[in-house]
């Protein structure tokens, strides 16, 4: 029985084929970064006729978004997280292209709206920075066990 | 009791510890995130439902809100499965880790 066992043990480590790439320092701050300036402009997108106002720092800021992902995108084995920067930024269906497209075509973000889409986009971003953590060591990433405020329910902390 | 039942008797229960403690760690906190995203899910698009319904917020960005949501689940899922390599890479290098230090407490 223990001989079965320790032969099923020894094939698991044999035969280990998970790949993962490395924990990479420059993808963290890239995300850790991003989130903040994304996030202040999301700020922005609530006053008056914004849009028209922040194109230069739209443009700036999508230049940058765009290069974290080809960055995220060249890294080898690292799938998921390329995954999630285009669903971050990738087309009009991403988080900050659906918001930037909505933004452009009203030219102002109504105030509620203004808060709903900087909790979105700040978990996305949580989600890419616990994603890039966990390479490193199982982490449990608090801020994506937060439950809404208005919910009523508690919030989850794990550890 | 010969030596090589000794070295697999003490190896195996410690490889059980390993993988119990591993495999609930890591599903423990998968599940935390999952059953947030749901739970948030539903009180979000309540709570969308209802500025849509005082024009707190336009029908495009209700229509975002609910598509990032979406999302987000997408990318939620992506990270749990990354989570989940690390706790299977985890256990790899315990388990090596154990048949080899047991190995050298045993036969030397």
């Amino acid at each position: 029985m223990h001989l079965r066992f320790a032969i099923i043990l020894l094939s698991a480590l044999a035969c280990a084929c998970v790949s993962l790439p490395g924990y990479d320092q420059t993808a963290y701050e890239n995300a850790t970064s991003l989130k903040a300036r994304t996030l202040a402009l999301v700020e922005k997108s609530g006053e008056d006729n914004s849009y028209a106002k922040n194109e230069d720092a739209i443009d700036d800021l999508q230049v940058c978004l765009n290069a974290a992902f080809e960055y995220a995108n060249g890294v080898e084995h690292n799938n998921e997280s390329a995954k999630n920067w285009r669903n971050l930024i990738g087309d009009e269906g991403s988080l900050v292209n659906g918001w930037l497209a909505t933004w452009r075509q009203q030219k102002n973000i109504t105030q509620a709206g203004v808060t709903e889409n900087s909790i979105l986009i700040g978990e996305a971003f949580d989600t890419i920075i616990c994603l890039e953590a966990n390479k490193r060591r199982m982490t449990s990433c608090t801020s994506l066990q937060k439950t809404d405020p208005s919910s009523g329910n508690s919030y989850v902390e794990v550890r | 009791m010969s030596k090589f039942d000794k070295y697999l008797d003490s190896v195996v229960a410690e490889a059980r510890t390993l993988l119990d403690s591993n495999l609930s760690r890591g599903k423990k906190e998968a599940e935390a995130i999952l059953e947030t995203h749901v739970t948030n899910s539903r009180d979000r698009l309540q709570r969308w439902t209802r500025l849509l319904a005082n024009k707190e917020i336009t029908e495009s960005e209700f229509r975002l809100l609910v598509n990032s949501q979406v999302t987000l689940g997408k990318m939620r899922l992506r990270t749990v499965r990354v989570m989940g390599k690390r706790a299977a890479l985890d256990l790899r290098n315990s388990l090596r880790a154990l048949f080899i230090d047991k190995a050298f407490e045993i036969f030397l």
